[in-house]
């Protein structure tokens, strides 16, 4: 007997616990508490680190923007914004003019922790970055490259002192673009730079952003599922520009593959999310059916300039690498061979601006664009005579070099291509170019790498090709900087060198008249794309969509492209502007109910078979 | 001569440390072999190789030893239960600081459906051979065909798309929901259980169709025995016949396939937890060999491969069980 009892006992156990699983408790299951108004947001990628040193994805800089605290931000129409820093200018007297800003620090500020934060915070950031420590603290050599150092001039006053490549002091134009957050003296001083850039967690970032972190912020990194912050009620801003955010939390929501974040957005579990063109497409089609759908879309070019760039290694003494890559005649040959209308129209769908240089539109007049002199139109035959006339002769279905070619004499044009494995379009790209290349005699190999090892070959420069791309700051010194001769070994990918390029560089982070310092800019521009080092596809555009009937205040993002989802450089404009209207409150109560019943039906259903009255069968067998 | 039990089951364990250590051993030599390099994972930009920096990273994370050296660190690490630091996923954590949380979820999906399909697998199993040649048999055999044909990861995205349409806010993504660690435990159990509901669904309904499918055709086997025939002409009952004797030996190969198939589905689920950005071991396999997260990868690998050696264990000892002669 005892057995059946047992069994009938755990039955009913099993039922107890459906059934109470069944009760009707506070459950939410997606967006938010009923009684806290919050935004969701979805994203692909989880953040890649909570230390903003380490990070290097997009969205690890989003979440370092809701955090943190930057010295200056950018406004809706991407100029500069007040910040931590309430004003600032170049301090006149010293020389070379434009070489020491200074910044007037908000008084209003205190650190999620409780601390107060001032001056002495913003000149430990950067001296902690800066000098020997250059190395270690990688994050943003794009900007210490070109600092010597800050110094405390009073308790709410800063002076950052610029210099040169050469390391002599210089004038500086980007003094009020500096994009890097602002970190806590007290919490960051005994963290070493050699752990800070590298392995330190910062297991609850303290900052004076926006949004704060919580106790289980360290656990939901972790898990990868979602990051909760709470609006800091205590931000600056209110004081210092009467301006405060209206909800109370905020979700960075993420996803490992896009159909279900779609299907989110469509049920309004999530407020707001970036797509990539397929899925932007999928939901497009989605709203062209349900048009009363409470759904805003837009696309268009990224604030952060995001590009797709074809690159050509030009590391002298790599290893394995085929050195004609090297030959100007190839590259060009190669830039007239990518059919770049074919890429935007059919690989991203129609949402992309064809590319030219690392910076694009977005740059406004900054952007330079090539006239019809110079531009690379997709042109079989002009890539054909270009190598005929550099001496690349056929040799069966591939061209090799003459005997006189001073980069590899005799060599064939066969070169590698590193595409990352997990990118559907670059994939595309690279079998389109393959197809395409064969017609001038060039031979493609496309090799296909998870992330991490693309990571490797590109940055040691053990490849021939690739394809990559690259988003960058306002000011454009960041995207420029990757092509010069100073960030080969470090963030160049294709250790590109041009002594012009170079002066038109230096010119243009030592120039801070912005009419006199254009030229330069410009210039640089035009010799990347004349050299074809960096073959620029397309510019993707931002695919964005968002729920109008949980909040209002989304603005038009076209034309104010520092209100998108991109513009991560702290406290974006469109935070403030954002009201909620209220949620339906997601009841899943008759679900739960029904789940428990059936369940419990189930198991009653199998009790009662198990012990039914005996019932004797014929036994048939085969 | 038959062994003794306890006797038996100290080789099995000899065997099975035998393996995990061969395991161990394979899981440390492979990623020394592969191509890559850590250092320049660790630092994606802005330092060159050869640098003070990057030998100092060597040195830290032990690179700068010969081989022997850090085979003697990692078991050594191991047995005192450090499994090291990753090094991309989130640099500079210990790995068993949050190797459990992906764990759990693995084991909550994969462990319930796995115990789901072993009960509802051979109960279907068993009752469409009983009822072999009947509509319930002809109807369910074409039902475990459909979706033991059908490919995992078109059967989830069916699910997801569908449940999105007929249940708009139940969610469809996640272990959990965001707010979860604030909610009390009771709250936390029954989002839990909302949340692994549907991949659930999507996972066991192959397995189920494999286990159904396996003990069919093994019962039916056993039916055309002799002793089968011996225990109707006794006059044994239907219940008696089928429960005492034909069943015990039709288990044999269903033991032996739920064993393999543990493997299986640990691999399997990476196509679910994708699907419903179900945060388990697949995704942190998946994460630690997009970006080269070597000691996250040898982590994972080590508990699905113990996980698998324990399972052939545990069947072993049902073999047993079911057929004696198997320790002779």
């Amino acid at each position: 007997m005892w057995p059946k009892h047992a069994t009938v006992l755990g039955s009913l156990a099993i039922v107890a616990i459906l059934a109470l699983s069944a009760s009707p408790v506070r459950w939410t299951t997606g967006a938010s508490a009923a009684d806290e108004s919050t935004l969701t947001w979805g994203m692909i990628e989880a953040i890649d680190s909570l230390n903003p040193f380490i990070g290097v994805n997009d969205n690890a800089y989003i979440f370092y923007g809701l955090v943190y605290d930057y010295l200056i931000a950018v406004n809706e129409d991407m100029g500069p914004a007040p910040n931590l820093a309430l004003s600032w200018n170049i301090v006149p007297d010293a020389e070379p003019f434009g070489s020491v800003w200074e910044y007037n620090i908000t008084r209003n500020a205190t650190w999620h922790d409780g601390e107060p934060m001032n001056a002495d915070d913003v000149t430990f950031t950067v001296n902690y970055q800066v000098g020997t420590h250059y190395d270690d603290m990688w994050a943003y050599q794009p900007y210490t490259i070109l600092i010597d150092h800050a110094e405390t001039i009073d308790e709410y006053k800063v002076r950052i002192h610029f210099k040169n490549i050469t390391g002599a002091p210089a004038p500086c134009p980007f003094g009020d673009k500096l994009m890097m957050p602002i970190v806590p003296e007290h919490i960051w001083r005994d963290v070493p730079t050699s752990t800070a850039g590298f392995t330190y967690e910062n297991d609850l970032p303290i900052g004076t952003g926006p949004f704060v972190c919580t106790e289980n912020t360290k656990e939901e990194f972790l898990g990868r599922s979602a990051i909760v912050l709470h609006k800091n009620p205590n931000y600056h801003s209110k004081v210092d520009f009467n301006k405060e955010i209206q909800f109370d939390r905020l979700i960075l929501r993420f996803y490992l593959e896009p159909a279900a974040m779609l299907l989110d957005m469509q049920t309004g579990k999530i407020d707001v999310a970036l797509f990539n063109a397929p899925n932007y497409v999928s939901l497009l089609d989605y709203l062209e059916g349900n048009q009363d759908a409470p759904i805003g879309t837009y696309s268009g070019l990224t604030c952060t300039s995001y590009s797709i760039d074809l690159e050509v290694n030009q590391k002298k003494d790599a290893t394995g690498v085929n050195p004609l890559g090297r030959d100007p005649a190839v590259r060009k040959a190669m830039a007239y061979a990518v059919d770049k209308q074919f890429i935007r129209d059919h690989i991203y769908r129609g949402y992309a601006d064809l590319g030219s240089s690392i910076m694009s539109p977005i740059y406004g007049d900054l952007y330079w664009a090539p006239g019809p002199e110079e531009i690379y139109e997709y042109d079989l035959a002009k890539a054909n005579q270009t190598l005929d006339a550099a001496g690349y002769t056929w040799n069966g279905d591939i061209r090799v070099a003459s005997p006189a070619n001073p980069y590899y004499p005799g060599g064939k044009l066969s070169f590698n291509l590193i595409v990352e494995s997990g990118l559907v379009e670059d994939k595309d790209t690279a079998e389109l170019l393959m197809y395409d290349w064969a017609k001038i005699g060039i031979e493609l190999k496309p090799e296909y790498y998870e992330t991490g090892q693309w990571n490797d070959i590109v940055y040691s420069y053990a490849y021939d090709l690739t394809i990559s791309y690259w988003s960058g700051d306002p000011d454009p010194n960041y995207l420029l900087f990757i092509q010069t001769s100073y960030s080969v070994g470090g963030w160049s990918e294709n250790a590109y060198e041009n002594v012009e390029y170079d002066y038109n560089y230096t010119k243009s982070v030592e120039t801070v008249n912005p009419t006199e310092r254009t030229p330069f800019m410009l210039a640089c521009q035009e010799i990347m794309y004349r050299d074809a080092a960096f073959i620029v596809t397309v510019y993707p555009y931002g695919c964005y969509a968002w729920r109008t009937d949980t909040f209002d205040g989304w603005g038009d993002w076209g034309a104010h492209p520092g209100r998108s989802l991109s513009n991560f450089w702290t406290a974006n404009p469109l935070y403030f502007d954002l009201v909620p209207k209220g949620r339906q409150k997601i009841d899943l109560t008759m679900a739960y109910v029904g789940i428990g019943v059936g369940i419990a039906v189930a198991v009653a259903v199998v009790l009662l078979l198990r012990y039914r009255p005996p019932k004797e069968e014929d036994v048939k067998l085969p | 001569m038959a062994q003794s039990f306890r006797w038996y089951f100290a080789k099995r364990l000899i065997y099975v440390a035998l393996t995990v250590w061969l395991i161990l051993t394979f899981n440390f030599l492979l990623f020394r072999v592969m191509p890559g390099d850590v250092t320049r994972i660790v630092i994606p930009k802005g330092v060159a190789p050869g640098s003070d920096t990057f030998e100092r990273l060597s040195h830290y994370y032990g690179l700068d030893k010969s081989i022997p050296e850090q085979y003697l660190r990692y078991m050594q690490q191991l047995f005192t239960g450090h499994l090291g630091e990753s090094i991309s996923f989130s640099p500079g954590a210990d790995i068993q600081d949050f190797l459990g949380v992906y764990l759990m979820n693995t084991l909550i999906l994969v462990g319930f459906g796995t115990a789901l399909s072993i009960v509802v697998g051979i109960w279907l199993g068993r009752y469409t051979a009983w009822k072999r040649g009947q509509p319930a048999d002809r109807i369910g055999s074409a039902f475990f065909l459909v979706f033991y044909c059908m490919p995992t990861f078109l059967f989830a995205l069916l699910m997801l798309t569908l449940v999105a349409k007929v249940v708009p806010q139940w969610p469809i993504a996640g272990a959990y929901s965001p707010t979860y660690y604030t909610m009390p435990l009771l709250d936390q159990i029954g989002d839990r259980v909302v949340h692994t509901l549907v991949p659930l669904f999507a996972l066991v309904i192959e397995t189920i169709a494999t286990f159904s499918i396996i003990t069919r055709s093994s019962l039916i086997d056993v039916m055309t025995e002799e002793y089968m025939v011996t225990a109707v002409a006794k006059g044994l009952t239907a219940r008696v016949v089928l429960h005492k004797h034909a069943m015990p030996n039709a288990m044999l190969p269903v033991v032996t396939v739920v064993a393999m198939n543990v493997g299986w589905v640990l691999s399997g689920s990476i196509m679910i937890e994708m699907i419903f950005s179900y945060q388990g071991l697949g995704y942190l396999t998946y994460y630690a060999v997009t970006s080269q997260d070597y000691p996250v990868l040898q982590s994972a690998f080590m508990l699905e491969a113990i996980a698998v050696v324990l399972a052939n264990l545990i069947a072993d000892m049902m073999l047993l069980k079911l057929d004696p002669r198997v320790r002779v």
